[in-house]
């Protein structure tokens, strides 16, 4: 069965083309439109990575991140935050709190699909 | 009857006698004139010649000396007698002097009140100037005594009736920042000059102040200038400016990425239906459309908010946490805050980066029942991360995000979350290990002011095998893990390399690691007086110069005291064995031994990675990743010394090496290895 993304961001035109983008590459996608509904997707079934914006209503994708690191039956969920904040040291924050991955908007879908594959991989 | 003045008296008995005695002599009948008239003959002589010597001479001397007291006492322009008589050129010289000494008054008199109405003056125009200008300005003598202050000063404190001469300014200004700045402008000979934000003493405004020093004709500090202005509207319309732009930007990154993503779609999939590339084509033009607005946005934001000012400054995190303790004892429940790690400097805006570490601390204590805290420091990715340690869990993001939300309990127009923007960071709460938690603030590293980094001595490699086989190292002590023990980690600096050719100590450094965590606060500084003159190739090296140690006490003062620090604790140098000859020369010469269990970090880094040449305290640092920082003299080097040997204690512990007595073993090891003794 092919691997499952949860694309997590609040930007419909954003969610348009990854959702797109995923499914042509050959991923299950489901989306996810703030904090709670991530943590409600995540609930019902754990997907095998979370395209994870920051910014989002509700709650943080940090806060996301780190809730997701403290449950056990969650710790094959890859992460990975997708995000405007563009410093080094959001960076060394959402590492440090358990991402994956962290790739700074804009950013090439080449690139992302790249990197989902490779952490899929692993 | 008044008593007759001296002179005439004198005189008048004088005379008397005389009478007396040409009486008696024409008595006995000398000239042949009946006896009677020879002496009355002699007797009126004698009294026409007392008579004029008493009136002529004797009461104008007395009259004169009389003038000339009443002059010189009471009034200047009393005019001396007499005029007449045999004294009479006497009284005009008298009356000359006194003219020319009541010219010479007057014209003093007049000098004085002429400078007295320059000063008046020049005291209005200061006066003047100081009332019409904007700035408050204070002036303080060293122990912070109000010398002279302005209105605009008056109209800046929250209290405007402390403010007065010869109080203290600490009752309107915040004493912190005012110490901090002046210290740290006494401590540098170079800035004569600071700028930092200060919170007024209740804390209810905070104010842009400016620090100059005063210094006396010998360049002495004799106290400071304040110039003070405020700055609770710059620093809201800089923290707005802040976040507009912040928010503008991640908006932006948002918008492009949506762009991109739709234009890669367009390109990559030429096999779009209609349908499908309408979509795409559709988000191309909205996100195209709000960018411009976006855009737009921006610049007007700009415009309007425009010039923004908050100094930041360097500040070392030994002064930092200093701070804090003292803030962190006062909150309800107190929390103690133990510095640990090796020092090192931000850049900085003291005061709030300060209120959001407090406003840290009171919420741990209230919500985590946190009463310790360790503050220690980290270096991430080129910054410096401040890190607060507790034992427990870390907080929750969702909690750390609100607690930022939570205003400020101790004052500032700020909030915690406009510090962080202030600083371009944000803070994180993560495990750290050993059932330890830390909140973590990364800030802009900063280089210590009048750093002066320095060649370190290459010391010739030396081996002592009874180091290892102390009588102090009983099994007791082999038994013990290595964190649980108090260890001392010093360096001395000497004039030469020579021991034995009489080479002396001209300082000693030190720090106490206990835990496992080197106490930047728990330090031993001593400069010596080696008795002899130091070369210039040594100075290079240490830059301790003969004029350094010229009044400083000699070893045998300072080791004692080093000896004190050090009691009951392991002693740990690199290259340990010259260090101890060092000392152990000057100990015997007071009755001291030195007898402590010793480490060497070069043993134990020859020991971990035998592969490696460079076992130089500079090149196990690199491979660690120990930013040296600290200044390269004995305190510095101990301090990077201590750093070295945590990190060594962690991977020894990683190869099941965690008692004294399993290192002891490896260090002597070690040393046979690389045995190659020479004489100092």
């Amino acid at each position: 069965m092919s691997a499952s993304v949860l694309v997590a961001d609040d930007d419909p035109n954003i969610v348009l083309s990854l959702e797109f983008l995923m499914k042509r590459a050959g991923f299950r996608v489901r989306v996810a439109r703030d904090g709670d509904q991530v943590l409600a997707a995540l609930e019902q079934e754990p997907p095998d990575l979370v395209l994870l914006d920051l910014m989002m209503p509700k709650r943080s994708g940090y806060d996301i991140c780190q809730f997701i690191r403290a449950n056990p039956a969650w710790k094959d969920v890859r992460v990975i935050m997708l995000t405007a904040k563009g410093q080094e040291v959001e960076r060394a924050k959402g590492l440090a709190l358990g991402a994956d991955d962290y790739i700074t908007k804009p950013f090439s879908t080449r690139e992302v699909v790249d990197r989902i594959k490779r952490l899929l991989a692993a | 009857m008044p008593p007759l003045p001296a002179a005439v008296g004198r005189l008048r008995q004088f005379f008397l006698g005389l009478g007396l005695a040409a009486a008696l002599a024409g008595y006995a009948g000398t000239w042949g004139a009946p006896p009677w008239a020879v002496a009355a003959a002699v007797a009126t002589v004698v009294l026409l010649a007392w008579l004029l010597a008493e009136y002529r001479l004797a009461r104008p001397l007395d009259r004169l000396a009389r003038d000339i007291m009443v002059a010189a006492r009471d009034d200047p322009r009393h005019a001396p007698g007499p005029r007449q008589g045999w004294a009479a050129r006497l009284g005009q010289a008298a009356a000359a002097l006194q003219s020319r000494l009541a010219a010479a008054q007057a014209e003093r008199a007049a000098a004085l009140a002429a400078a007295t109405a320059r000063t008046e003056e020049q005291k209005r125009r200061l006066e003047a100037i100081l009332l019409d200008l904007s700035e408050g300005v204070i002036v303080c003598g060293r122990d912070h005594q109000v010398l002279l202050f302005n209105q605009a000063a008056v109209e800046l404190v929250d209290a405007p009736h402390a403010l007065g001469l010869g109080r203290t300014v600490v009752e309107v200004l915040s004493r912190g920042p005012l110490q901090h700045h002046q210290d740290r402008l006494e401590r540098r000979t170079e800035a004569r000059a600071e700028r930092f934000v200060c919170a007024t003493a209740g804390g209810e405004r905070l104010l842009h102040t400016r620090m100059s020093l005063l210094t006396d004709s010998a360049g002495v500090p004799a106290g400071y200038v304040l110039t003070l202005s405020d700055a609770g509207g710059d620093i809201a319309r800089g923290t707005r400016l802040d976040h507009l732009l912040r928010a503008g930007i991640e908006r932006q990154r948002g918008l492009l990425a949506s762009l991109r993503a739709a234009v890669e779609t367009l390109a990559d999939t030429p096999d779009l239906d209609a349908d499908e590339r309408c979509t795409f084509e559709r988000v191309l033009l909205e996100e195209s459309i709000t960018l411009g607005e976006q855009n737009a946005a921006l610049t007007a934001a700009l415009d309007e908010h425009g010039g923004r000012s908050w100094p930041m400054a360097e500040i070392g995190t030994t002064d930092l946490f200093a701070l804090l303790a003292r803030r962190a004892a006062l909150l309800a429940p107190p929390v103690r805050i133990v510095p640990a790690g090796l020092p090192d400097w931000v850049y900085a805006d003291s005061l709030s980066l300060l209120d959001l570490l407090d406003h840290f601390c009171g919420l741990l204590a209230r919500n985590f029942a946190v009463d310790q805290l360790t503050a220690s420091v980290a270096r991430q990715h080129g910054r410096v991360c401040l890190d607060l340690v507790w034992r427990g869990n870390p907080v929750p993001e969702g909690l750390l995000e609100a607690w930022l939300d939570i205003p400020f309990e101790s004052r500032s127009a700020a909030d915690a979350r406009a510090v962080l923007e202030r600083h371009g960071t944000d803070c994180w709460s993560q495990p750290a290990g050993n059932g330890e938690a830390l909140i973590r603030l990364p800030l802009p590293s900063a280089e210590a002011p009048g750093a002066v980094h320095r060649l370190r001595q290459m010391r010739p490699e030396f081996y002592d095998f009874d180091l290892a086989n102390r009588p102090t190292v009983t099994d007791a002590l082999r038994e013990r893990r290595l964190r649980e023990l108090d260890f001392v980690v010093f360096d001395v600096e000497t004039t030469g390399l020579e021991l034995s050719r009489g080479d002396e100590v001209v300082s000693i450094g030190a720090v106490r690691v206990v835990n496992g965590r080197v106490l930047p606060m728990e330090t031993f500084e001593r400069l010596v007086n080696p008795g002899r003159p130091i070369p210039a190739e040594s100075v290079r090296f240490h830059g301790v110069t003969d004029a350094d140690v010229r009044d400083k006490p000699p070893l045998s003062i300072v080791l004692p005291q080093f000896h004190r620090f050090a009691a009951d604790a392991v002693l740990v140098a690199h290259n340990a064995a010259f260090d101890m000859t060092a000392i152990g020369r000057g100990a015997a010469a007071c009755g001291l031994a030195f007898d402590h269990p010793v480490l060497d970090t070069l043993l134990i880094s020859a020991w971990l990675d035998p592969e490696e040449t460079d076992h130089s305290l500079d090149g196990i640092a690199a491979r660690m990743g120990i930013e040296i920082t600290a200044r390269h003299n004995a305190l510095g080097d101990a301090l990077t010394e201590a750093a070295i040997l945590v990190r060594q204690f962690e991977r020894l512990e990683a190869r099941e090496i965690d008692r004294f007595g399993q290192l002891a073993v490896a260090i002597d090891l070690s040393a046979r290895l690389r045995q190659n003794r020479m004489a100092f």
